[in-house]
């Protein structure tokens, strides 16, 4: 088995009109044990903007740290809010850095523009290769299975409800047959107003 | 002996002598042909180099958690006998490729294989010793014991070491000598046990019979251990999942439960216990 799958996992994210969701799945495991039922792979880096990372746990965690670290020294330097945007592309460049040694975790930025509410999401491969489309962008190992159901699932300028609905749906669709990932999901809905997070109850096995 | 028929031969110099070597011999161990790789290439390495070592799109397997177990009557209420419960995912690698296959499998009226491994090897092989046991019954006049069926098994299986085929059955049944459990793989081995499992969820799996297991059980109690300990080893092992089906062989027969979802039965657990098992999610 991959190193990439080797704990499991998986995030998505979808937008709609001035709101996105970000969902993770729950499990920890080694290779084909469950660890543990309570590690989400979705991070509040600022007010509206969170990152999800999936692959190596271990990696994960250090980009995690490597991540809040660069941006707390953007907002000191700027002083100024980060924007979704600037940070996926302080992450691409943090994981570029490390193009010949990378670390093997592909991280997904979803969140609103602190001024203008615009959604953004996008998701990069392990050496920060931006992908941010208008819709859906899901990463780890239920990242197939995710992509062809959110393809269903997905409609245009959603409200936030819809957009939970969705994202819901698509995640537990996915979970269903991704053994490497599953037992519970959460979802975050993020608005211009607040951000509503959610477990959601999933197959345990 | 498949394609003669009885007009081959005329009738009338057809002697009783002539029809027992002909009909009534014991059946070949096997007579199957399969074609083997070319320039005398070993199957194994055949199947490595065109598949990869992983073997991962070829046939289903890793995932699986079966178990059997044997135990006697508490009460006179009670039948007592064979506890076979298997979970129902079938997996490639960590795609789940099927979650409803029926992984005991009928040998006879009273006996019954469970799949673990290749999920083809399993079902053919069993698929052949069900037949030998027929052929075995309509010749000997006497079901076969469970422990002569398991053998046929696992010389078949020791014929083929090597070769690459991957099987771990247990053969389960009640005969004129009682009830019996046979743990056989494509090693060649063949052991009797009466607690087993079999599986990557095996280990989790002996964790719950080790602990519940006792030799005297109500009917009642021995299949909620069987549900119980497959529920474990599907909520710890990736691959093992789906709903627990489960089998009971008495003296009287053999008896069939519907299968029953293990997510379910795990929410039920969790609520016997009284066990807080709701994540609540921080904003970090």
């Amino acid at each position: 088995m991959s190193i990439m799958s080797y704990n499991g996992g998986t995030v998505l994210a979808m937008a709609g009109n001035e709101c996105v969701c970000i969902a993770t799945d729950l499990r920890f495991g080694e290779q084909m044990t469950t660890v543990a039922v309570d590690q989400k792979k979705v991070h509040k880096i600022s007010d509206k903007v969170y990152v999800g990372l999936a692959g190596f746990a271990s990696d994960a965690k250090t980009v995690l740290e490597k991540i809040n670290f660069r941006k707390g020294l953007y907002e000191l330097r700027e002083n100024r809010k980060l924007k979704p945007e600037v940070l996926a592309t302080m992450i691409s460049n943090l994981c570029y850095q490390h193009r010949f040694g990378s670390f093997f975790t592909e991280p997904l930025v979803a969140g609103l523009d602190p001024i203008t509410s615009k959604p953004y999401i996008c998701a990069m491969d392990t050496i920060g290769c931006i992908a941010a489309p208008r819709d859906f962008v899901a990463v780890g190992t239920g990242q197939e299975y995710l992509l062809g159901v959110c393809e269903t699932f997905w409609r245009e300028n959603m409200n936030a409800d819809d957009l939970f609905e969705a994202t819901a749906q698509s995640i537990l669709s996915a979970l269903e047959r991704d053994a490497a990932s599953g037992w519970g999901a959460v979802v975050y809905t993020i608005t211009k107003d607040n951000v509503n997070v959610r477990t959601i109850k999933a197959r345990m096995d | 002996m498949w394609g003669c028929t009885f007009a081959e031969k005329n009738e009338d110099v057809r002697d009783h002598e002539e029809f027992k070597a002909d009909y009534l011999h014991e059946p070949v161990v096997s007579q199957f042909s399969f074609p083997l790789p070319p320039l005398g290439i070993q199957p194994k390495e055949f199947v490595g180099a065109h598949f990869g070592k992983e073997l991962k799109n070829l046939q289903f397997r890793k995932g699986t958690t079966t178990l059997a177990f044997l135990y006697e009557p508490a009460t006179p209420a009670d039948q007592g006998g064979i506890i076979i419960a298997v979970d129902s995912r079938a997996s490639a690698g960590e795609y789940i490729s099927s979650k409803s296959v029926m992984k005991i499998l009928d040998i006879g009226d009273r006996m019954v294989a469970t799949m673990a491994g290749g999920a083809a090897d399993c079902q053919f092989w069993t698929r052949v010793v069900a037949k030998y046991c027929t052929l075995y019954e309509l010749r000997e006049k006497a079901p076969i014991t469970v422990a002569a069926a398991s053998k046929y098994f696992a010389n078949v299986l020791y014929g083929y070491k090597g070769q690459g085929l991957s099987v771990g059955s247990m053969v389960c049944g009640y005969d004129k000598r009682g009830p019996a459990i046979f743990k056989v793989d494509s090693e060649g081995d063949r052991s009797s046990l009466n607690v087993c499992s079999v599986g990557s969820g095996s280990l989790n799996a002996y964790g719950i019979l080790d602990q519940h297991y006792k030799p005297k059980m109500t009917d009642e109690e021995a299949k909620q251990l069987g549900w119980r300990a497959i529920m474990h080893a599907t909520y710890r092992d990736s691959g093992s999942g789906g709903v627990c089906n489960l089998v009971h062989i008495s003296p009287e027969g053999k008896t069939r439960y519907p299968g029953r979802d293990v997510s379910q039965l795990y929410y039920e657990f969790a609520a016997e216990l009284g066990r807080d098992i709701a994540y609540d999610p921080r904003d970090d």
